[in-house]
């Protein structure tokens, strides 16, 4: 009996080892990764600083993702050119780092460069990805961009968001007296320029679903005005025609339409238009201020603000103005929602003593506060959904600046303008 | 009185037959050959578990039993090549699986847990002597006494029988390679958020060196579609890395590769913490 209850024991211990695969489970450590950008080799032909150039901007982008730590690509050695391809492993896993971004610059027989851009697994000892760019020589930043942005992609499983613009209200001049300008910019605060003359009022300022136009606030006869720009040529029409009071614009993820608010005889209700024109329709009637109105990505739902119930909440209706219903119900005011790009989640601004930055679930719920200045406002999406943009006023000092902050937590960063930033918004990813 | 004188002789006799043990004892006690003492034995402290044994070799030491009590242990069979076999690319020659004589067989490693050897078990043993048994084990005794009896080396035989790689084996080697890839499992980065919810099941093939022969191959992945699209390459990453840089696997050389298989293919499962 005790051999059979022995063999019985035995036997189940051998199918049960069968089917018992060994598991490794992986650490979480969350803690920048570690990456050398050295400065990338030269073809004869083209310069040598612009290689170092662009491993600069590309460790920068790289640290502005906040996962990363880029190593270079001053203090590091640089490679040959078969290096790019082939680079000592052992080498650079000596030196503590777990990755690297190789590449070069080889100018063209028709006057462009191409930039090439290879990552390595340094512990793994192979590459990971490889792309190049052919450029004008005086778009080596976009370039550099990209490369960044296939390293972000390739090592955190995320769409890119680096080769982006932002776009903003450049404020100059004292509190009493400040001059407004939409500013547009790279994402990482280079190749700023003015798309409008200075005036004392212009607002929140909008992009394309493409990225070729704007809309914004601005004045005309001392009444708001909603605009809307062609980037390239600068050209710009008013969105209404005639003396309508509009305001807090915003494009259709299509681009056809462009949803916004109509103030009229004492009631503000929100309003779509044909992008290229035509006769606005109203979606809201509601008695109160009905504002800020911004489309799901899938065209299908627009969430906007409204104090309809007394104080400004957040409601959800269907494009076309049916089914209203609040969806923020977490004490103090709400304003500024935008829906992000996922369509999972919307971003908005929480007057609750100070203003703050947050983000719930699309349906309501599961709120989270990302930041905690003094007054935080005016979301934007990177078009990757793992940003918000926002503008910052320190507690006194009436001048705003620009941050982003993950979605996942952590500091805001401060995004580099030459001056006072405010209703930022972040562009689709460039083509 | 009569009894009195009686009790006067038993002491006086008593006490003769005493002096005469003592000086007796003390006579032959002089004489013996006494054993020094045996040298203290050196221990050394690591901190990891290993396969490969870092017992110091036994040597023959004074005061040991004879030798005709132990019983000898086979030579070496001298007809097996001396030289490693070529190696193959990218794979580092082991010398454990050659038949060269081990005595010093290699150095301690410092990562390694003492054990007391297969082969050296009795410390008592004038010299330990190579066979098949003694250098499948690079295993502790406790690893042996989870396998088949046959593995065991049998009091009297000249060669041990050949390794067989049962379930119980299987088992014992995959927990081994687990937990020597488990310190760099522990570098890794986290993901993102849901990565946790996606699981690699892996197939590793292993040179004898203990490196990989060729890039792990994921053979299935489970957890919700767009959270496989988007962290199955990252974790596939993370494999690629652990395996690369954890190894070489100290694993028992003769069951690389028997007639049931052998840790040459090992399939394990990975997953991220959340």
């Amino acid at each position: 009996m005790l051999i059979g209850l022995a063999f019985g024991l035995s036997t189940a211990a051998y199918s049960q080892d069968e089917n018992d695969i060994p598991e490794v489970v992986g650490g979480s450590v969350r803690t920048a990764q570690a990456i050398a950008v050295p400065a990338m080799p030269a073809a004869p032909g083209a310069s040598d600083a612009l290689g170092r150039q662009i491993a600069d901007v590309v460790a920068s982008d790289l640290r502005s993702t906040g996962a990363f730590t880029p190593i270079g690509p001053n203090g590091i050695p640089g490679y040959s050119f078969p290096e790019a391809t082939s680079p000592n492993y052992g080498q650079w896993r000596n030196s503590g780092v777990s990755a690297l971004v190789a590449g070069y610059v080889e100018p063209r027989g028709d006057g462009r460069i191409t930039v090439a851009c290879y990552l390595h697994d340094v512990t793994a000892g192979r590459q990971l990805t490889s792309q190049g760019f052919v450029v004008a020589p005086a778009d080596w930043r976009r370039a550099a961009h990209k490369c960044a942005d296939a390293i972000y992609a390739r090592l955190t499983g995320e769409q890119p968001f680096l080769d982006t613009r932002i776009v903003y209200v450049a404020e100059t001049g004292p509190k009493t007296n400040r001059m407004k300008r939409i500013a547009l910019m790279d994402s990482d605060g280079s190749n700023l320029r003015y798309l409008t003359p200075a005036k004392t009022a212009v607002t929140m300022p909008r992009f394309s679903p493409r990225g070729d136009r704007l809309v914004y606030t601005g004045t005309l006869a001392r009444k708001p005005r909603v605009f809307v720009v062609d980037i390239a040529s600068g050209r710009e029409r008013l969105l209404v025609p005639g003396g309508a009071i509009t305001f807090a614009p915003r494009f259709s993820p299509n681009g056809r339409d462009i949803v916004f608010s109509w103030a009229n005889n004492g009631n503000t209700d929100i309003y779509v238009v044909g992008a290229d024109g035509g006769s606005p329709r109203r979606l809201t009637s509601a008695p109160g201020v009905d504002t800020s109105p911004s489309f799901s990505p899938d065209g299908r739902q627009i969430v906007f603000e409204s104090d309809r119930g007394g104080t400004q909440q957040l409601y959800v209706m269907g494009s076309d103005g049916s089914g209203q219903r609040r969806i923020s119900f977490g004490g103090g005011r709400y304003a500024s929602p935008v829906w992000s790009p996922k369509g999972d989640q919307i971003a908005f601004t929480r007057i609750a003593g100070s203003f703050n930055i947050g983000v719930m679930n699309a349906s309501g719920g599961g709120m989270r506060i990302l930041s905690n200045g003094w007054q935080d406002e005016g979301p934007s999406w990177a078009p990757n959904g793992q940003f918000v943009l926002f503008h910052r006023t320190a507690q006194g000092s009436g001048n705003a600046t620009l941050y982003a902050v993950p979605i996942t937590g952590g500091q805001p960063r401060r995004i580099p303008t030459p001056q006072g930033g405010s209703d930022p918004s972040w562009s689709p990813l460039n083509n | 009185m009569t009894s009195a004188r009686a009790e006067w002789t038993g002491v006086g006799a008593a006490l003769i037959f005493h002096v005469a043990l003592i000086a007796a004892l003390s006579l032959s006690l002089a004489k013996l050959d006494r054993d020094p003492e045996p040298p203290s034995m050196q221990v050394d402290l690591v901190d990891e578990v290993d396969f490969e044994s870092a017992a110091p070799q036994a040597v023959a030491e004074q005061g040991s039993p004879p030798p005709q009590e132990v019983e000898p242990l086979p030579e070496p069979d001298q007809s097996l090549p001396t030289t490693p076999p070529p190696p193959t690319p990218h794979e580092v020659p082991q010398p454990t699986i050659t038949k060269t004589p081990p005595l010093p067989r290699q150095p301690p490693r410092p990562v390694a847990k003492p054990q007391p050897r297969v082969a050296a078990k009795a410390p008592q043993r004038p010299a330990v002597k190579p066979d098949k048994a003694a250098r499948r084990a690079g295993l502790g005794d406790d690893f042996l006494s989870t396998l088949d009896d046959d593995l065991s080396p049998r009091a009297g035989a000249s060669k041990p029988a050949a390794p067989t790689f049962n379930a119980t084996a299987r088992a014992s080697i995959g927990s081994a390679i687990a937990t020597q890839a488990q310190r760099c499992a522990n570098r890794e980065p986290f993901i993102g958020e849901g990565a946790d919810q996606v699981r690699l099941t892996i197939n590793l093939q292993f040179a004898r060196s203990g490196r990989l022969s060729r890039p792990p191959r994921v053979t299935a992945m489970s957890g919700d579609a767009g959270l496989r699209a988007k962290y199955g390459e990252l974790l596939e990453d993370q494999v690629s890395r652990i395996f690369t840089d954890c190894a070489p696997f100290r694993l028992p050389p003769d069951l690389y590769d028997t007639d049931n298989g052998g840790w040459r293919d090992t399939t394990i499962n990975y997953r991220v913490k959340k």
